[in-house]
């Protein structure tokens, strides 16, 4: 097997699978043991699973010779975060009190990915406790800071922090995250991977960590807007479990998306002016190829609402809750970010009426986001507005304030605003800024995945960088 | 718009500006800095959604549902 297998596409693997170019076995043996030895270098591994992957991939070479084929994922080894359960094997949430944690029961997305013949290789790490009380280090993480392979001593993103760097480096095909408010769309730009923020409610919970019952989401981290529709369509569906689920199931039916001439794409001129400096010209000419593919650019601005308040009172009341055994025992004081213990238990003291206020003012926000997408189908912006940070720089540092100062704040809150209203987001490599990745969101109304994957598609079509490789690794 | 700077708008899930404020007057800070620029966060949070006017009649997102 060459390098070049590392970082094939999803639908490319299983075909050779199917010619029998390799086995199931070959083929998670060569990933798992990549994973092993390149993994912890970005400090992207977890828990190491290769004698159970091997034994499942006979299994699953097995159907394949009876050709009893289930599907393009089938064969493919890949990695989850460490906030999704697998039964009889440690679960740490990435955090210290939680270092010796084993579950019984095996969380719903990796127990579908089982059905249909992937192969879990890896638990990947992630912030502890997916960045629960708020962190201010990339070090903030039981595993230690997520390194970024464009750059090692850049951080690779967060929460998902191992999943981005995983994938980006070639460790594994694809990878489970979560998010929050951030935690997919951030490590995928910072790490120069493709990332889908399903809707909130179409991908089963259970068996994850939770951080918000009303914000977490769990998703798939790629190679390329294809595989993360490939992923999604295992993945999603009704789950009697989750008390959250919205009891839909994806189809990835590219083939049956609309034409993007007619798709109307929201932007705000000013987000270019928020970008850090070096990151302009990337942005501008993916601005540019999304407009060759023919869709109509609409100008808009995101509704005037507090996101960054709603965030902060509605994931602090609801974290404190699901956490308050930890806070109240001590134990939180073993977190590694004084940062996050310090406001895990200040977030005990959130009024309920403050709590309810903030979901009062979240259904405005979905209000709003229904009317703005009476206008347009697609909010485009960049993913975040420059590179990945240095490992060493505080992560709650003030944003840079750009100069000249842009007319109008743009899309700058579109991962809370998001998030808070359960949209569906990818995150597409654009570009780079010296030597580290960028990247367009996508942003639609809820249940519009299809939309967005064949758009990011379309623009992956026309560009390369989805397939570059980090330096140290190619 | 709110313009507040939070950590959560660099790293997705994180707490207030107070932490930050502290850290870049004070330098180095204990847990008890920490704990206070928690609920500074907390009473700056308070006091935006005070602010806020909303109708009686909206209802809080419970069942929340896309």
């Amino acid at each position: 097997m060459t390098d070049d297998i590392f970082f094939a596409g999803i639908a490319d693997l299983n075909t050779r699978l199917r010619k029998r170019e390799f086995s199931t076995v070959e083929l998670v043996r060569a990933f798992a043991e990549r994973l092993a030895r390149l993994g912890p270098r970005y400090n992207a591994l977890a828990l190491p699973l290769t004698e159970v992957a091997v034994k499942r991939a006979k299994q699953v070479d097995d159907e394949l010779k009876r050709e009893r084929f289930r599907g393009p994922l089938q064969g493919i080894p890949f990695g989850a975060k460490d906030l999704l359960a697998f039964a009889g094997h440690p679960t740490t949430w990435g955090a210290k009190p939680y270092a010796a944690q084993v579950f019984d029961e095996t969380a719903t997305v990796l127990q579908k990915l089982d059905k249909t013949g992937s192969v879990l290789i890896g638990k990947l790490s992630m912030v502890e406790l997916a960045g629960g009380g708020g962190y201010h280090t990339a070090a903030a993480s039981l595993f230690g800071p997520g390194l970024n392979p464009w750059d090692t001593s850049c951080w690779s993103g967060g929460s998902s922090s191992g999943s981005g760097s995983a994938v980006a480096a070639g460790l594994v095909p694809f990878a489970l995250g979560s998010e929050t408010s951030g935690s997919i769309i951030t490590p995928s730009a910072f790490c120069g991977v493709t990332g889908l923020r399903p809707t909130y409610g179409l991908v089963s919970r259970h068996g994850a960590m939770a951080l918000s019952w009303t914000m977490d989401k769990i998703g798939p981290m790629c190679r390329s807007a294809e595989d993360c529709g490939l992923v999604l369509q295992v993945i999603a569906g009704s789950d009697s479990k989750d008390p959250g689920s919205a009891d839909k199931s994806f189809y990835y039916t590219p083939q049956f998306s609309r034409q993007l001439g007619d798709l109307k794409v929201g932007f705000a001129p000013s987000d270019i002016g928020w970008a850090d400096a070096a990151a302009r010209p990337a942005f501008q000419a993916a601005m540019q190829v999304m407009r060759e593919t023919g869709v109509q650019f609409v100008e808009v601005s995101l509704p005037d609402l507090p996101y960054g308040v709603l965030a902060d009172v509605i994931i602090g009341a609801e974290e404190a809750s699901v956490f308050e055994t930890l806070i109240a025992s001590g134990k939180v004081n073993d977190l590694a970010d004084p940062s996050q213990v310090a406001a895990l238990r200040a977030n005990l003291e959130i009024p309920a009426t403050e709590y309810l206020k903030a979901m009062r003012i979240r259904s405005l926000v979905k209000q709003k986001f229904r009317e703005l997408f009476a206008g347009v189908d697609v909010l485009i912006a960049p993913a975040r507005y420059g590179t990945a940070p240095k490992i060493t720089e505080p992560l709650d540092g003030p944003d840079p304030i750009p100069s000249p100062l842009p007319a109008s704040p743009g899309m700058r809150r579109l991962i809370q605003a998001g998030n808070l209203a359960g949209i569906p987001a990818l995150s597409v490599p654009c570009g780079f800024a010296g030597n580290l990745p960028l990247a367009l969101q996508l942003a639609g109304p809820p249940f519009t995945e299809n939309t967005l994957l064949a758009l990011g598609r379309e623009f992956q079509n026309r560009t390369d960088w989805h397939k570059r490789r980090p330096p140290l690794v190619s | 718009m709110n313009e507040k700077i939070t950590r959560r708008q660099l790293v997705g899930v994180a707490a207030g500006s107070a932490v930050v404020s502290l850290a870049i007057a004070q330098g180095p800070v204990t847990g008890q800095d920490l704990d206070q620029a928690a609920r500074e966060s907390h009473r700056e949070n308070s006091a935006a959604l005070a602010k806020f006017e909303i109708p009686v009649s909206l209802e809080p997102a419970f069942q929340f549902k896309a």
